[in-house]
């Protein structure tokens, strides 16, 4: 009983400070260490959380790049052979013909060069169903592609441009998921909750500018919150599907079609990898401050749809809750109609 | 709110046989509703989406825009390279030596390639006919799941503008659509499943209960005991708002007493329903991951069995299919149907399983972080 005394008397203690730190502000060294608290674990949750998943990303490309960098594909192999032994059937078809009749004739040289053509083909495209994609080792496992390919894992779009192919790429892909995956999603619950306090903020001092301007006595009601409509949401999420079509597409030769569709297969964490991030890069030593704009257009936008979640979650409760109190009150009235309707036509008979 | 009901149906056992009638009607209503009808619109939904995606894109041979390019290219390419090739040969035919010839052959052969990769990746070519199956019902059935789950593989692909906008229309309806699925299903497997653990640790419970009772009376502020009898509260069905009560009131109060009212409550409320709530205990979280371990490696067998591939492969394949990341590269074929039956009942099945997992695991550590809260302010409050 003692100790529950203590406790009841420690909250209160707890609950005093509290009190004075939320009401009473006039002490200024008060102020200070609440501003300083409050700083800290803004800089410990949301900064932290933002770089501890960027470090995780920069972390998870080196040992990629380290692991996969070693593997060597045998298609690789395989496509040269096709390719070196299409060349030395050539040489000997046009040295053959050279030999037999001292001059080339064109007619009888296409007809053997297509056939082999038409060979080569076919081998290089049963390479390419067998796994075979066009890049070598060199381009695929360089810094930023990996650095893509982390981002496309933890964050669960998978655009599947890139995969691991040894073993340990393979059990390295499901340990870095299996950590990344909570991480991210704290990530996702820290931004989309910062956004959207900063967003409703905004959107209160706009509403609250505008009404002020047409009904200047509305003072009466101030502590009413402010719910941010799923429209303005639905606005901001267009304007930044917008903003990135116009980036991709003036970066690459999609079309603007193509880059509207990468942008939205990519926010919902689809990825389908039709279109993938490694193309925007371009050659091997592409611009890397478009990976950089990539990868943070990518972060960002998944914070924004988070913020958007919780906002229209609000929205659509309340707007629940409204009809649900509208069909009940319906549903009263024609209770009681219906209860009128039979009081009165017992009295009649 | 379902317990209570429940509660108020013990307490008030005479009731109008129409009554009882009504209440099962409805109670069968609101079931078919949530998680009978949820099924069946989803996959209504994946059906309907699968004929849409036939009727778009399935056109006839020689329609579709990427192939019909790629067919173009392919017999530019063929005439260019035959055309260079000969100048190469005209040009060094005389010199008997190849290694001038046969590095600029090298070359031109190695942009030849590159044309039929990137065709070849494009569009399905597959060296024989240009037209293939790509867009067979089970194909576009697959595809239709893998946009709303958000897995998406990328074996199968929109070719055509109005795929792409579909898609697009489909994605931004069909996920909200599933994440309901999801959290409706993974609630009632996770309800289920605690029934089912609670009957299946019986004893321990008793046992657990037993020591509880006799030493509850004697000492209250002893953090082990504590912690026993703190896993004993209150997560029931409501879990989300339980929480936010519950969290609040620890807020407010952060004392031992209250939080031992509390458990007393629960207890004796509990008690009068029945000897315990299923719903009250929480299942520890290495269960949880065991499930999913032995459902990821269910599913690498049956697919190690199926689609020839090592147990390895077959994991990592459940596993990046069962986390959404979905690269592609081992996909599941859709040529044999019971196969494609199979692989789309797993993911769905495998999806709900685990937010049913997440439920769990989230309650736990909820409860787990509670007392050791609870333990730190005893601690620091016994130092002062």
């Amino acid at each position: 009983m003692d100790s529950a005394n203590s406790d009841n008397s420690f909250s209160e203690h707890i609950e005093d400070t509290s009190s004075e730190t939320s009401y009473s502000m006039t002490d200024p060294k008060k102020t200070v260490k609440h501003c300083c608290r409050k700083i800290v674990t803004f800089m410990c949750t949301q900064v932290g959380v933002g770089g501890l998943i960027v470090g995780y990303a920069v972390v998870g490309a080196f040992s990629f790049s380290l692991i996969e960098g070693s593997y060597k594909d045998p298609k690789i192999d395989e496509v040269s052979n096709v390719a070196d032994y299409t060349v030395d059937e050539l040489w000997s078809i046009t040295y053959k013909l050279n030999k037999k009749l001292n001059l080339l004739e064109p007619e009888q040289w296409n007809q053997e060069v297509l056939k082999l053509l038409t060979l080569y083909q076919a081998n290089i495209t049963k390479c390419v169903k067998e796994g075979y994609n066009g890049i070598t080792k060199e381009v695929t496992w360089t810094f930023p592609a990996a650095l893509m390919f982390c981002l496309s894992v933890f964050t669960m779009i998978g655009y599947g441009n890139m995969v691991p192919h040894t073993i340990g790429g393979k059990v390295a892909t499901i340990v870095y998921a299996v950590f990344g995956i909570p991480l991210y999603i704290l990530y996702f619950k820290n931004m989309g909750k910062v956004l959207a306090q900063t967003f409703r903020w905004t959107y209160t001092w706009i509403y609250r500018c505008s009404m002020e301007d047409s009904h200047p006595l509305s003072n009466e009601q101030p502590q009413k919150r402010v719910i941010v409509p799923s429209t303005a949401c639905l606005w901001v999420l267009f304007a930044y599907v917008a903003t990135g079509t116009a980036m991709f597409s003036s970066w690459q030769s999609w079309s603007v079609m193509d880059s509207a569709y990468f942008c939205v297969t990519s926010l919902c964490k689809i990825g389908i990898g039709d279109f993938a991030p490694e193309n925007i890069l371009g050659p091997v030593d592409g611009d890397p401050t478009r990976l950089v704009f990539t990868f943070v257009y990518l972060l960002f936008g998944m914070g924004i749809i988070a913020m958007c979640f919780d906002l229209m979650k609000e929205d659509v409760t309340v707007r629940v809750r409204n009809l649900k109190n509208d069909i009940i009150l319906c549903f009263e009235d024609i209770q009681s109609r219906a209860v009128d309707f039979y009081k009165r036509r017992n009295s009649l008979e | 709110m379902e317990r209570r009901r429940s509660g108020r149906r013990n307490t008030k056992p005479k009731k109008s046989w129409k009554q009882k009638c009504k209440d099962c009607l409805r109670q069968f209503f609101a079931f078919l509703f949530s998680n009978v009808g949820i099924i069946c619109l989803v996959i209504g939904y994946t059906l309907a989406g699968a004929v849409m995606f036939m009727k778009i894109e399935g056109k006839k041979e020689g329609e579709m825009d990427d192939e019909y390019n790629f067919w173009n290219k392919l017999n530019t390419s063929y005439n260019e390279t035959l055309e260079h090739l000969w100048n190469i040969a005209s040009v060094t035919w005389f010199s008997e030596n190849g290694v001038n010839f046969l590095n600029r052959t090298e070359d031109e052969l190695k942009k030849f390639q590159a044309v039929v990769v990137n065709g070849v990746k494009i569009s399905d070519y597959d060296g024989g006919s240009i037209y293939k199956d790509r867009w067979s019902i089970y194909a576009a059935f697959l595809y239709c799941l893998t946009v709303i789950t958000t897995i998406g593989y990328g074996n199968v692909f929109p070719h055509t503008v109005g795929g792409k906008v579909a898609t697009i229309v489909y994605a931004i309806f069909g996920m909200p659509l599933f994440l309901l699925y999801l959290s409706n299903i993974g609630d009632l497997l996770a309800k289920s499943f605690k029934w089912l653990y609670a009957k299946f640790c019986l004893c321990k419970i008793c046992r657990l209960r037993k020591r509880k009772t006799l030493n509850a009376n004697n000492m209250q502020s002893v953090p082990a005991i504590s912690s026993t009898t703190n896993s004993w509260k209150t997560t029931t069905d409501k879990t989300w708002s339980q929480n936010l009560n519950v969290n609040k009131r620890t807020c407010e109060t952060t004392d031992g007493e209250d939080s031992d009212d509390e458990d007393t409550e629960t207890e004796t409320s509990s008690s009068t329903v029945s000897t315990k709530d299923p719903q009250d205990i929480t299942v520890p979280i290495s269960l949880c991951l065991a499930i999913m371990i032995g459902f990821i490696s269910l599913g690498a067998l049956s697919f190690a069995g199926q689609e020839e591939l090592d147990f390895l492969d077959g994991s990592y394949f459940c596993f990046i299919s069962l986390s959404t990341i979905g690269f592609g590269d081992i996909v599941p074929s859709t040529r044999n149907e019971w196969n494609f039956i199979l692989c789309s009942i797993y993911l769905m099945l495998g999806m709900a399983l685990i937010a049913m997992c997440f439920n769990l695991m989230q309650q736990d550590v909820v409860q787990k972080i509670r007392t050791c809260t609870d333990i730190v302010r005893r601690i620091a409050r016994c130092r002062r």
